[in-house]
């Protein structure tokens, strides 16, 4: 990323190159805040004066960011590194210092603005917390409730996530160590206040780590006296961008861009050394070596990945049976070959194999991290696949790819569900039911052999996490795209006259969690009518006929509430035009709206579908 | 190089003009972005390209660029 570059661009009116090339920043932390802020400043311009064209970007999000500290700084270089994830961030920030106010008054900027996402970004020295508390408990819990007032305060008036900042320790400390040993000291007040907020948060609040930020940036850099008392900046400026990457990671959870898909190289990668020319005795794995404890180490974390639901691929320029050859036989291997989704070993290029393994998990490759020692193969998938993410390593040490790997945060998600522990089970499964496609005759014939089962219900407290992850997320059969955030799925929950349900799936194979989403909502003036709001599949349930069931559900609930019609629009996006002819296939009249293709059937008769 | 002409780049980058050529007697009164904000990110690129830290008064007293190269000059003399 040149700014040089940047302004030739600009003067020359070629906007949409310059908004692309603003993408290319890498590793924040290593370009320094003052870069950063530069950039940050650029961008700022740029959308002003000539916003970007919505095919540029995946998500647009209003954030509101709350805090006694001034936010001058951050919020410019949010908006920046929201760009690079592609989303185009709007912000708003409350007056300095007047937070309590802004979320008290419903009349304030935070209200009118409707935030999707608010930020309480706040820090020590808003917990106003003694050396030495004369009552630590109840300290603890005026302070815990004061937060809680603060959420539901918002909750009440605005259908948004909360991001929370925990509190970070102060730089200087007269009572040193005996803060934290003391019972009743500053430090151990805010550990017990910390330790709580997690417990205490409803799932449409995120709890930000800032003390974990702050020890990974450390507080030579975190306390800047000069910028705080000039000012009021906190942390100071040297840490701004590894605390903007932390907000980043949660925002993106929030948005439904989380990654799924790690693709790892093997030789250099997953082990030392180059199986194919030194066979597994030349292999460098695991202790006493210390290079090879690194590529132990390298395992262990992708199998702590794969456990909540990160999906393995391994892509290796290698014949294929020397690549799996030490997953058979070295005694090192942590990860077995069962642990990946899509094992591809070949001599093709590795843009060439990406692009498989996509179509083969079905999935986008925006949704993909590649992880590679070799700085020819990262180049090439940075040129021949911009949307992949990938890991830029500072040498090909072992330890510098995991650092590099875990400080991107690609992965950072805001919930764990079964499903997410189950996926790569599911995924392995796949392909043996890929297998009996194969020697099944017709789709009618194969499918009749997978023995599907299909369960519903209503939303509810246990399901709403994996339908707020569908509806963030799911992009192919999906009518109209809707991303309603946990919030507004609570509410669609708790009105009466919406009528929602999630759809779960189990085959011969498997258990594939809850696959589908329906809502229908009563229109105000035609009480026979109901409209389908949101009408959505997951990608890997895909070609099992789960819409018709789906459909026979809608049916019978609507006719039990006396309805006689039902309306459902198509919204065409670039990834959904499998779904352009659903309801003409199920019997519904087209008809154009307000330039809307609006499709309405009447259900009134007895006749199935 | 002299500082003047390191600043050069500095002022093309935190002001966004590739025209830009900076004069002693240039002042935040010629350009519209230079303003608090544009002062820190001013004095942020200054720092890190001369490894040099400028205190809150220092920073305070810049009217002009050629107060700046001073500001520049005492610092890297302490060094």
């Amino acid at each position: 990323m040149d700014l040089q570059v940047i302004r030739r661009l600009r003067s020359e009116g070629r906007m949409e190159e310059a908004y692309l090339e603003l993408r290319k920043l890498r590793c924040p932390s290593e370009l320094g805040i003052a870069v950063l802020a530069n950039a940050a400043h650029v961008f700022a311009k740029m959308v002003h004066s000539a916003p970007p064209d919505r095919g540029l970007y995946q998500r647009s999000c209003r954030l509101a960011w709350l805090s006694s500290t001034t936010s001058d700084f951050i919020l410019p270089v949010l908006r920046l590194l929201a760009w690079r994830d592609g989303i185009l961030l709007e912000c708003y920030a409350a007056t300095l210092g007047n937070v309590d106010q802004e979320i008290r008054d419903d009349r304030s900027g935070l209200f009118a603005f409707q935030p999707g996402i608010v930020v309480l970004a706040g820090n020590w020295r808003d917990a106003h917390l003694p050396a030495v508390s004369e009552h630590a408990k109840q300290t603890v819990d005026e302070t815990l409730r004061g937060i809680r007032e603060n959420w539901g305060l918002i909750a009440q008036r605005l259908p948004c996530r909360i991001i929370q900042h925990n509190f970070d320790f102060p730089g200087v400390n007269a009572y040193g160590n005996l803060s934290h040993t003391l019972l009743a000291g500053r430090g151990s007040l805010i550990r017990s206040i910390n330790l709580e907020l997690p417990r205490l948060a409803p799932p449409s609040v995120t709890i930000l780590n800032l003390d974990e930020v702050a020890a990974q940036v450390g507080y030579a850099a975190w306390e800047d006296s000069d910028l705080w008392y000039s000012a009021r900046q906190h942390p100071g400026p040297l840490a701004i961008p590894c605390l903007a990457e932390a907000e980043l990671a949660l925002i993106r959870g929030s948005v439904g861009l989380t990654r799924k898909v790690l693709v790892v190289d093997l030789d250099n990668t997953l082990w030392g050394g180059i199986v194919g020319e030194s066979g597994l005795g030349g292999l460098r794995l695991g202790p006493p070596d210390p290079l090879g404890e690194g590529y132990a180490d390298i395992q262990r974390y992708l199998l702590e990945l794969k456990e909540r639901g990160v999906l393995l691929a391994v892509c290796s320029k290698n014949n294929d049976t020397d690549a799996r050859l030490p997953f058979e036989k070295h005694n090192g291997m942590l990860l077995k070959q069962e642990d990946f989704g899509a094992f591809v070993a070949n001599w093709e290029r590795k843009s060439y194999n990406l692009r498989q393994i996509a179509s083969k998990l079905n999935l986008g490759l925006d949704s993909f991290v590649f992880l590679d020692d070799q700085p020819y193969e990262r180049e090439e998938i940075r040129r021949e696949l911009p949307t992949v993410a990938v890991v830029e390593p500072k040498s090909d040490h072992p330890s510098d790819l995991l650092k590099a790997l875990d400080g991107g945060r690609w992965f950072e998600a805001l919930t764990l569900t079964e499903e997410d522990k189950r996926r790569n089970e599911r995924y392995w499964a796949n392909n043996e039911r890929l297998d009996l496609q194969k020697r099944s005759g017709s789709l009618g014939e194969f499918l009749g052999t997978l023995e599907l089962n299909v369960e519903s219900g209503v939303f509810d407290a246990s399901t709403l996490p994996r339908v707020a992850q569908l509806v963030g997320k799911t992009n192919q059969f999906n009518l109209t795209t809707r991303r309603y955030d946990l919030a507004q799925l609570m509410q669609f929950e708790s009105t009466k006259a919406a009528w929602t349900q999630w759809f779960r799936l189990q085959d011969r194979f498997g258990d594939y969690g809850i696959v589908g989403v329906l809502i229908a909502l009563p229109v105000l003036d035609d009480p026979d009518l109901w409209h389908i709001d949101t009408w959505l599949i997951s990608c890997r349930a895909l070609g099992r006929g789960l819409e018709n069931a789906m459909f026979r559900c809608l049916l019978a609930a609507a006719r039990k509430r006396g309805i006689k019609r039902l309306g459902g629009v198509f919204i065409p996006t670039e990834k959904n035009s499998q779904v352009a002819d659903l309801y003409s296939r199920l019997g519904f009249i087209p008809s154009m709206r307000a330039g809307v293709e609006t499709f309405v059937r009447d259900i009134s008769s007895d006749d199935t579908e | 190089m002299t500082i003047i002409e390191r600043l050069q780049p500095i002022f093309r980058d935190v002001f966004d003009d590739s025209n830009l050529d900076i004069t002693g007697g240039m002042s935040p009164k010629d350009y519209p972005s230079w303003d608090s904000v544009g002062t820190v990110r001013l004095v942020l690129s200054v720092e890190q390209e001369f490894g040099i830290r400028l205190t809150t008064d220092e920073v305070a007293g810049i009217r002009n660029v050629a107060d700046l190269v001073k500001s520049i000059e005492n610092a890297l003399h302490k060094v």
